[in-house]
């Protein structure tokens, strides 16, 4: 009798304890990231020390623990140097992205999300080498870069640049880069991003396989930082007009893009060979909705296809005001001639070669784009 | 030795008081020992706010471990902000428990006998070391259990994440209280610690816990503002407690649970009921850019308002139903139902200069979308654009009303009527200010069900385009 009692006494303490367990294990996970911090590595986050050895000193301890986060506090982390990321670990920010500068917010002054500043010319700034590398939750600014007054902005090597499959980068916004995103791999996803880069913001070459990117904005966000109230366009957003690419397209085999936005850029898309020639196709294929390209000189160029072509759904292309050329307009010259269908959507004039003008090689089909002109 | 004597002696005697009957007949059973001490192991080091396991062994004088020790252990700490287990006995002299401590600094747990306090013990110094950029909002005092008004502890969490320039103000899997309104300011995010969005079938969150969870009450004024750069809210169940029961036909009117007020705002993975309207969307101070994704909503009135927004918004995997029915487990239709087909609509747009909407469902409502102009009217123009598609509209007596649009273009849009009190799938109004005549553009998809004015009525104004409808 008395072992009985003893015994279902046992059991309810080990249902109370469960009980316990269960109220208090769904609690063991706090805000966007955790892992290893830089902080405890000697970064000081303060703006101006140098913490670039820091910071390879906490991917490194991430790396030989088997991979990880390595994360940034909502803090402005100054550095001069450049980062190789391996596989399994993550850079990421403390707290979830993508983060913003408003009007007159300059990054490089005001802390407003977790921020590294970028200096070094020399290389990449960071490189994703190896399965499951990743970036997220950051914001990437180039404190030297040229002010929105300058007639041309200092050229910097790409911000990220992916060199393995199985690699993200995601949540994160970029100022005043001059090339953001170079992704030379299959299976990597790029998804919420923000990008303002003068020169072009993503980049696919070499991949061998399907590669995902979807809710990217790129836009004008130097005129928000370095001046108050902006008025558009500024004298780099001239140069922007002139030479700017959202997307550039070389060897990709199947693209998946969707929620792509620009605002004032030369070209939103060009779909073109590889210049490296021995690949073979040297150029991609691929699927597209849900495309805003806004205030450009050409919605998208297209020289270079795989057979399977481009296909776009739901697109929305506007010119530039007077300097608008053509939406979609179709060129020779590729190794392999273009095929893009653009299907529903709008294009909104004046274009001075025609919305569609006839391709110069490849074919180009439109169906149901409805002709719009803003009142 | 006397006093090992002794202690065999008083053991033996202790046992017998016991009563450990049932004897073993003629086995030589070794004297008991009795317990004067506990010892209590945890790691040397943890994050705050994240479970741990600690170990508690009922010792003799000797540190050997009290195989028979039947008394029940009560916890405490060093920690003000400990969640320890309740009273607990232990099993063959030891057990492993479950805590969290929530203030980052050398901190002990300590096991008292509640019979006898001179049986105890403390750990090892436990060094809780700080999430990186986290502020646990049981940190700051907030209880979580229904009923305590959390508010003032909530809003001291959120100044300190304000006050270190920013981070995560973090919300466990509790039910807080309260009764005032939130203003988060830039790079603060209010988050729940698991992820969203959350789902309450039968459940009723207003007294079960079963996401992070806060009751609001307040009537006066938005529940939450995001009110500076990068301001978000994740992974939140919010609900209504004194919101009316879906036998009542008018709900109560409360202000927004949510107003979006700055560029760079997000509100994610993350769940409403009985709101009466869920998320305003107006970027009065910059551009614009707010993301918007992964969200249930179950508001009576309006589920998402857009306004005063002069760049992009990204709206996607939003899905507007009728979960007041759900947590009562009550069956469709109930009366509010009624009221919401004859009142609710899921998204109205005013000025909005490039909208990304996708994956958007919509069920029982009188209205999926109403493209309109903004009642500011200083806006030039007051009416918005943008694109759209995997759109499916249910059970509504419009799917789209439109008086005012510069140009939308949907494709993969679905409308399914209300069953006799179908409208129309989408309707072009006159009506809109100078240069606002609706452009609506339909590009594959479907309407089904019987509409009084036909699917797509002849428009009053503007332009409809339909290509590769069902």
């Amino acid at each position: 009798m008395r072992s009985k009692t003893l015994m279902l006494f046992a059991a309810q303490t080990l249902v109370a304890a469960l009980m316990i367990a269960l109220e208090l294990s769904g609690s063991t996970a706090y805000g966007a990231c955790t892992g290893t911090s830089v902080s405890m590595f000697g970064a000081k986050g303060d703006g101006t020390s140098d913490d670039t050895a820091a910071i390879q000193n906490a991917i490194k301890a991430a790396a030989a623990s088997g991979g990880g986060a390595v994360v940034f506090n909502v803090a402005r982390y100054f550095t001069t140097g450049a980062f190789v990321v391996p596989t399994g670990v993550v850079l990421c920010g403390a707290i979830e992205g993508p983060f913003d500068v408003g009007f007159g917010t300059n990054p490089g002054v005001t802390v407003v999300a977790p921020t590294l500043l970028v200096t070094n010319t020399n290389s990449p700034f960071i490189t994703l080498h190896g399965p499951g590398a990743g970036v997220t939750d950051l914001l990437f600014y180039y404190p030297n870069q040229a002010l929105s007054t300058a007639s041309a902005p200092d050229v910097y090597p790409y911000t990220i640049l992916v060199s393995s499959p199985g690699t993200k980068v995601a949540r994160s916004l970029v100022i005043n880069a001059y090339n953001f995103l170079d992704i030379e791999s299959g299976r990597v996803i790029a998804q919420d991003l923000f990008i303002g880069a003068f020169n072009v913001g993503v980049n696919i070459d070499h991949a061998y396989d399907h590669v995902t990117l979807r809710n990217l904005l790129n836009q004008v966000f130097w005129d928000f930082v370095n001046v108050q109230n902006p008025a558009y366009p500024q004298a780099i957003d001239t140069w922007v007009l002139n030479h700017g690419t959202a997307l550039v397209v070389n060897r990709v085999d199947s693209l998946e893009v969707h929620d792509f936005t620009l605002f004032s850029r030369f070209a939103g898309m060009l779909l073109t060979d590889s210049p490296d020639s021995t690949q073979n196709p040297r150029c991609g294929y691929g699927t597209v909705s849900d495309m805003n390209l806004d205030h450009v000189q050409f919605g998208i160029i297209a020289n270079a296809s795989n057979t399977q072509g481009f296909e776009f759904s739901n697109a929305a292309i506007g010119s530039f005001m007077s300097a608008g050329q053509a939406a979609v307009q179709m060129k020779a010259g590729g190794s392999l001639p273009p095929e893009v269908l653009i299907n529903g959507g709008f294009e909104s004039g004046p274009w001075a070669l025609g919305a569609f003008p006839t391709p110069g090689a490849g074919n180009l089909t439109v169906v149901d784009v409805v002709g719009y002109n803003a009142p | 030795m006397t006093r090992w004597s002794l202690f065999l002696f008083l053991s033996f005697d202790l046992i017998l008081l016991g009563g450990c009957g049932g004897g073993n007949g003629g086995g030589v059973t070794p004297p008991p020992a009795v317990a004067t001490h506990f010892s209590v192991s945890a790691p040397a080091s943890f994050p705050a706010g994240t479970l741990f396991s600690f170990k508690v062994t009922a010792l003799d004088v000797s540190n050997n471990t009290v195989t028979g020790y039947s008394g029940t252990v009560h916890f405490t700490s060093t920690d003000a902000h400990a969640q320890l287990p309740l009273n607990s006995t232990l099993q063959s002299g030891s057990a492993v428990f479950p805590a969290a401590l929530n203030t980052a600094a050398g901190q002990t747990i300590n096991a008292t006998d509640t019979a006898q306090a001179s049986i105890t013990g403390s750990s090892n110094s436990i060094n809780v070391t700080p999430l990186v950029d986290a502020f646990p909002v049981e940190a700051f005092g907030a209880k979580g259990d229904g009923q305590t008004d959390d508010t003032m502890a909530i809003q001291s969490t959120i100044n300190a994440a304000a006050a270190a320039g920013g981070g995560s103000v973090v919300l466990k899997v509790a039910r807080y209280f309260t009764t005032g309104t939130f203003s988060v300011p830039a790079g603060v995010v209010m988050c729940g610690a698991v992820e969203g969005p959350f789902d309450v079938p039968g459940v009723n969150p207003g007294k079960t816990a079963i996401a992070p969870t806060l009751l609001v009450t307040n009537t006066q004024s938005p529940f939450i503002t995001l009110n500076g750069l990068g301001a978000k809210v994740t992974d939140v169940l919010f609900h209504y407690p004194n919101q009316v029961k879906t036998s009542a036909s008018v709900p109560v009117a409360y202000p927004y649970t949510i107003v979006a007020n700055y560029p760079g705002t997000k509100v994610a993975r993350s769940t409403a009921t009985n709101a009466y309207n869920f998320l305003d969307i107006e970027s009065i101070h910059g551009d614009g850019r707010v993301t918007v994704e992964d969200l249930f909503i179950g508001a009576f009135n309006v589920g998402i308002n857009i306004d005063h927004m002069y760049d992009y918004t990204t709206l996607h995997d939003v899905r507007n139903g009728v979960f007041w029915d759900e947590l009562e487990g009550a069956s469709y239709p109930t009366p509010i139902d009624t009221w919401v087909l004859n009142n609710g609509t899921a998204l109205v747009l005013n000025r909005v200069d490039g909208l990304e909407i996708h994956d958007f469902y919509v069920f029982s409502r009188f209205a999926g979308m109403l493209l309109t102009d903004s009642p500011d009217t200083s806006q030039n123009p007051p009416c918005a654009a943008g694109l759209g598609s995997d759109i499916d509209i249910e059970n509504v007596q419009y799917g789209i009303i439109a008086i005012a649009a510069r140009l939308y273009a949907f494709t993969s849009l679905t409308v399914g009527a209300a069953p006799g009190l179908g409208q129309a799938a989408a309707q072009l109004r006159s009506g809109a200010s100078n240069g606002c005549a609706p452009q609506l553009s339909i590009n594959g998809g479907a309407a089904r069900g019987s509409w009084a004015f036909g699917a797509f009525p002849t428009p009053q104004a503007g332009n409809l385009y339909l290509a590769n409808i069902q």
